[in-house]
């Protein structure tokens, strides 16, 4: 250490007395431009830039014409060449639009090899196609001998061209494509033939029906997501997901069947309006068995089935958002509810429900009620929203709700929000509060209310941020409203 | 070693201005430095580290004992590193890398190297300079024949007087 030094000097230029390699890993970290940078600082930075073992580039930060870019990336790649500099790590960001085939094309043709050659460890490459909303092109076709490939990212790029017997992709650990075409037996060699694959995410891609993952072939994958939300498309896809390294899933669009199994490591699960279904039928089912999850963190689930888990998982957070919907059985719709709250009870559950047909209610029967048990008890908590459309089926559902959970807070929402609906929303509430008055004097046979001390309905003043008493006639609303239970 | 005799070891290490700190071996053999010192057998006694001063020592040994007593979540890993460096200055993080460095921590050093790398991200010359005491010992020929090479780079850089 240079105590001494540094102290008859200040702290003048610390840092340009590090030794090269500690600079080198600063550099590290920097983008190819904030690198190169460094040179104007003295002359002892002129050249560290030069030598650092990688290189970062992505024609997004490139302010100037894009031709210079690829002639810079070139020149750069080259000079590591001839001089025999050792590089580690190639980082390419490149966008591909019409003009600019021809010259960007040619150059990839040249770099990739040029990678191999030089023993890069590992190569980052992502491709986005720039050829107006519509327009995807080909891959190029180079791509498919890049060994050291460690990332690759496409988006709107077609791979339904040809593509050799062997894929060498190793290395590869990150593969993400978004709005790509692909075939999907080429979409099975590729992902067959990446072995060391971490994380897969695949957005919108057209032609992929089937996905199958087993442990065999990807023994280190930890991240899945899978997100498809175009309503039109007609064919349904499937996922298997049978790998217990799996740390994130995400999946989320319509048509999508699901079947997961072994969830040792799983920290979050997000199913969005997904279809789950048992792999020895093609009948649809609400069973999602998450049989061991003693790692889970986060559920979220979203659609028209409530899923039933088989054991509990022991999640810090859940956040169900069901929809009520025509076909639903509505007498099983409550014990199904309160079955599933009753496995999540370890968590801090928010339940956000949807109800927009006044014919199909679900309805509470007594002898549910009055069976009580372990298994009946009320579930305490944290949040309970409710969107509807009519006053008058929400005080039901929330009779049904009270009885098998206990929510900290209660959101109710049945009008859109906005200064027009102010009138008609304080109308709505007042008749909302009218109708639980009227139950309460006349002894309605609720259960909940047994349970209910106090009730008072306040509404949030979003200009003072804070809640008051809401006094039916008189108050003027404002955006939020929320009442408070009071169990006692 | 600790494994095998099934009791927690505690090292004594040393700093270059003598003082001493105890530290479990499990926490300590983070530094890959001192986990070949103990395979070698040499940490029977007091493990002398003459390149990192006892103020640094003493830091880097808090993040030793914070660092392994989170399991294995690198999410954890890297929020615990994040506010472990949150509140330190250049001065301390330069202290920091070097002894990293000697003692053969990768976690540490990059942590701390993509720290101060974060503060140089974008900036203009004149801004670096100035936070890190760099002094300019180009002619503004020389200045300007350098920028001239690297052009490219200057694009986009927040502004600065002297940029």
């Amino acid at each position: 250490m240079k105590k001494a030094k540094r102290e008859d000097e200040g702290n003048n230029s610390r840092i340009s007395d590090l030794p090269k390699d500690i600079l080198h890993r600063i550099l590290y970290f920097l983008s190819q431009e904030d690198a190169v940078r460094t040179s104007v600082l003295s002359k002892s930075w002129r050249y560290v830039w030069c030598t650092r073992p990688n290189l970062d580039f992505s024609d997004n930060n490139f302010k100037g014409n894009k031709n210079n870019f690829l002639s810079i990336v070139d020149k750069t790649l080259q000079l590591y060449c001839d001089q025999n500099l050792c590089l580690e790590e190639f980082h390419l960001s490149i966008s591909l639009t019409y003009h600019w085939d021809c010259t960007s094309v040619p150059f990839l043709d040249k770099w990739i090899p040029l990678l191999a050659t030089m023993g890069v460890k590992k190569f980052r490459l992502s491709i986005v196609s720039n050829h107006g909303s519509r327009m995807t092109r080909n891959l190029p076709s180079v791509v498919y001998k890049a060994e050291s490939l460690n990332l690759l990212r496409l988006e709107r790029c077609n791979l339904v061209q040809y593509i050799p017997e062997n894929i060498p992709f190793v290395r590869l650990q990150v593969l993400r494509l978004q709005t790509v075409s692909i075939e999907q037996q080429i979409f099975d060699k590729i992902i067959s033939s990446c072995p060391l694959l971490t994380t897969m995410w695949f957005q919108e891609c057209k032609g992929l029906t089937t996905i199958k993952l087993e442990t065999k072939l990807h023994k280190h994958l930890k991240h899945f997501t899978f997100i498809s939300n175009d309503r039109y498309i007609e064919e349904k896809r499937c996922i298997e997901i049978d790998i217990p390294t799996l740390e994130t899933i995400r999946i989320n669009g319509s048509k999508i069947r699901v079947n997961i199994r072994k969830f040792g490591n799983l920290k979050s699960l997000i199913l969005k309006r997904v279809e789950i279904y048992n792999i020895n039928s093609i009948e649809l089912s609400d069973r999602l068995l998450i049989d061991d999850a003693p790692n889970m963190e986060y559920f979220y689930y979203s659609g028209l089935l409530i899923p039933s888990i088989s054991s509990a998982p022991n999640c810090r957070e859940s956040y169900l958002k069901l929809f009520i919907w025509d076909d639903d059985d509505s007498q099983s719709w409550f014990p199904r509810l309160s079955k599933l709250l009753h496995a999540l009870r370890g968590s801090e559950i928010s339940l956000n429900i949807f109800h927009h047909s006044v014919e199909n209610m679900p309805y509470v029967q007594h002898e549910f009620i009055d069976g009580g048990g372990d298994n009946n008890k009320p579930v305490a908590m944290e949040h309970l929203r409710l969107s509807s459309d009519h006053v008058r089926s929400l005080v039901p559902l929330l009779n049904g709700l009270f009885c098998i959970c206990r929510p900290r807070n209660v959101d109710p929402k049945w009008l859109e929000v906005g200064p027009e609906y102010k009138e008609s929303e304080r109308k709505e509430l007042s008749e909302f509060w009218f109708e639980i008055q009227e139950m309460k004097e006349s002894g309605s046979r609720e259960i909940w209310q047994d349970d209910l001390e106090d009730l008072t309905i306040e509404s949030f003043d979003s200009s003072r941020k804070i809640w008051q008493p809401f006094l039916v006639q008189a108050t003027r609303l404002s955006e939020e409203s929320a009442f408070f239970p009071d169990f006692g | 070693m600790a494994a095998e005799t099934g009791t927690p070891t505690t090292l004594t290490l040393k700093s270059n201005d003598d003082e001493l700190f105890s530290v479990a071996e499990s926490a300590a053999i983070l530094s890959v430095t001192i986990r070949n010192m103990v395979e070698d057998g040499c940490a029977g006694g007091v493990i002398p580290l003459d390149n990192v001063d006892g103020k640094t020592l003493a830091s880097v040994i808090t993040y030793m004992n914070g660092i392994s007593a989170i399991p294995a979540d690198e999410e954890k890993k890297k929020s615990y590193r994040d506010k472990f460096l949150s509140d330190k200055d250049f001065e301390t993080l330069a202290d920091m890398v070097l002894a990293a460095n000697y003692l053969n921590m990768s976690c540490l050093m990059d942590a701390v190297s993509a720290k101060i790398a974060q503060v140089m991200e974008k900036k203009s010359v004149g801004w670096v300079r100035r936070k890190f005491g760099i002094e300019n010992d180009y002619t503004p020929e020389e200045e300007a024949a350098v920028k001239e090479e690297h052009k490219w780079t200057f694009e986009g850089v927040e502004t600065d007087d002297d940029n």
